[in-house]
């Protein structure tokens, strides 16, 4: 892709999330999604997806993961930004599809986590699930992922974007990965909290450990939406 | 004596011809990409330090344009001119961290710490990323700079001549009070000077150290490689350097920046670029 090309996707997606907060637009769920055009730099406000009911129009922290400008895709086609679920606490990991072991240990330990959750927190708290392998995970595939694991769509969400995109997602959490000549990818596990700015509260390295620390982690970095809200 | 000339000429004709075909099997294929200069490197294999697979102890890698020097303070005033974002002082802390472009006078002023000519440094992996792709290019991958960096000045693979691995052990061994300017030292085979004896560089994946595949000991992510027997796992034990570069990238963190942390940029093989003769 050459330069003037990435940053018009760039420059129409930043100018599609400030839209969106602006006029709060609501949140668009899967099920009532209409099929996206594809991202161009028109102005028209139909053609951006709104995943920013919450979002703050306050500027972010420094140590916030939404700085980054990316773009996911999710299992039901919808394009949404890093930050998409800003003033929620957010459940974050990396996994791919065809992963037959840590990854299924990965989603596992999510759902124990989530089932630990108060339930008005549990609806309040999204998870956000990005793949190390986008060359393969396309929507269908990440869909096929969700009803395999019967998780809920509403809050699981299963993306992919570009491989330097991901590359930065990793780099932002911390998550070693390679691409191995025979196929497959090794990783890290890593399950992150991030608080309603992005910001990351916890991290936590594999999938053996207590999910309680991580519910907690959870309820914690929410309770900082306690703080008054911007109408 | 006619007859005498005429070898002479012909002599003097398939020398000349010998002699440039020579020279063109080793002459570098040069290139513009964004107004850096960028050569070609590869195809080739490299042979990395730890198997990346129980059965794998060779990657193949593809031809690629990589720049002929790392980039520059110059070069990077001019990246941060245009881009606001990565200026010291507005930088999200989250991509840099305190020390980004601490030894320039100011965000927009290099001062007498900073030459123009000298490797930029003290930039994130963030950063470094974000110019290359400024730059319609991306940060070299590991298996692609360690090719580039096996080339001695006269073979594509110079690692087994002893004299290069001393050049490169001297740097380790020689304190320095500030860095040289770009192409100080002599261009390696495929034309890529400073590979070697003036920074240590970003790479693309710097944060590929992962043990096995699924990783389940999670615990041992580096442990394998550098702890106790580590290094009877590795393919060359002669390569102290090599081990040095494994284990400072595996220690790397996307924000941070070091005082001799720099970067060059890389493009694939196929990339547009404005060739010159």
């Amino acid at each position: 892709m050459n330069i003037s090309k990435r940053w018009w996707v760039h420059t129409a997606f930043a100018a599609c999330s400030s839209f969106g907060a602006f006029f709060g637009v609501g949140y668009v769920h899967a099920d009532d999604a209409i099929k996206m055009p594809p991202l161009s730099a028109s102005a028209d406000p139909s053609s951006c997806v709104h995943h920013e009911a919450l979002a703050s129009d306050e500027p972010l922290p420094g140590q916030s993961l939404y700085n980054l400008k990316v773009e996911l895709t999710d299992q039901y086609g919808k394009t949404l930004s890093l930050g998409a679920f800003r003033g929620q606490a957010v459940l974050m990991a990396m996994f791919y599809s065809s992963c037959t072991s840590i990854c299924p240990m990965l989603i596992a330990q999510l759902q124990r986590v989530e089932a630990l959750l108060p339930e008005a927190q549990r609806a309040n708290t999204p998870l956000l699930l990005v793949s190390l392998d986008p060359e393969h995970d396309t929507p269908a595939r990440l869909l096929e992922l969700e009803k395999r694991h019967g998780v809920d769509g509403k809050r699981w969400h299963f993306t992919r974007a570009n491989d330097a995109d991901v590359r930065k997602i990793a780099a932002l959490l911390g998550v070693r990965y390679r691409k191995l000549p025979e196929g497959g990818i090794a990783h890290s596990a890593v399950i992150a909290v991030l608080d309603r700015d992005g910001v990351l509260v916890t991290r936590i390295e594999g999938t053996g450990g207590d999910p309680k620390t991580i519910s907690a982690a959870v309820l914690s970095a929410t309770a900082k939406q306690a703080a008054p809200k911007p109408h | 004596m006619r007859a005498r000339w005429n070898t002479v000429l012909v002599v003097a004709a398939i020398s000349w011809l010998a002699v440039s075909a020579l020279a063109n099997d080793h002459r570098p294929a040069v290139a513009r990409i964004a107004g850096l200069s960028v050569v070609e490197v590869g195809a080739g294999t490299w042979k990395p330090l730890y198997r990346p697979t129980p059965t794998t102890s060779e990657l193949h890698v593809a031809a690629f344009w990589l720049m002929d020097r790392p980039v520059t303070n110059m070069d990077f005033l001019a990246f941060v001119s245009s881009h606001a974002t990565y200026r010291r002082g507005a930088v999200a802390s989250v991509f840099a961290d305190e020390r980004y472009l601490s030894h320039w006078q100011g965000a927009l002023v290099l001062g007498a710490a900073a030459r123009p000519n000298q490797p930029v440094t003290q930039v994130s992996w963030f950063a470094a990323t974000a110019f290359c792709e400024a730059h319609g290019m991306r940060l070299p991958t590991e298996a692609e700079w360690e090719l580039a960096a096996a080339a001695s000045p006269t073979r594509k693979d110079g690692r087994s001549e002893a004299r290069f691995r001393k050049a490169i052990l001297d740097w380790y061994t020689t304190p320095r009070s500030e860095l040289p300017d770009v192409t100080h030292g002599e261009p390696n085979l495929y034309g890529v000077h400073d590979l070697h004896g003036v920074i240590w560089e970003w790479v693309e994946d710097f944060n590929n150290a992962v043990v096995m595949a699924d990783s389940r000991n999670q615990g041992d992510t580096s442990g394998d490689r550098f702890c106790g027997g580590g290094s009877l796992l590795a393919q060359d034990t002669l390569d102290y350097a090599a081990f040095m570069r494994v284990a400072m990238r595996s220690s790397l963190e996307a924000s941070y920046t070091g005082a001799i942390l720099g970067f060059r940029c890389a493009a694939d093989g196929g990339t547009a670029t404005e060739k010159l003769p």
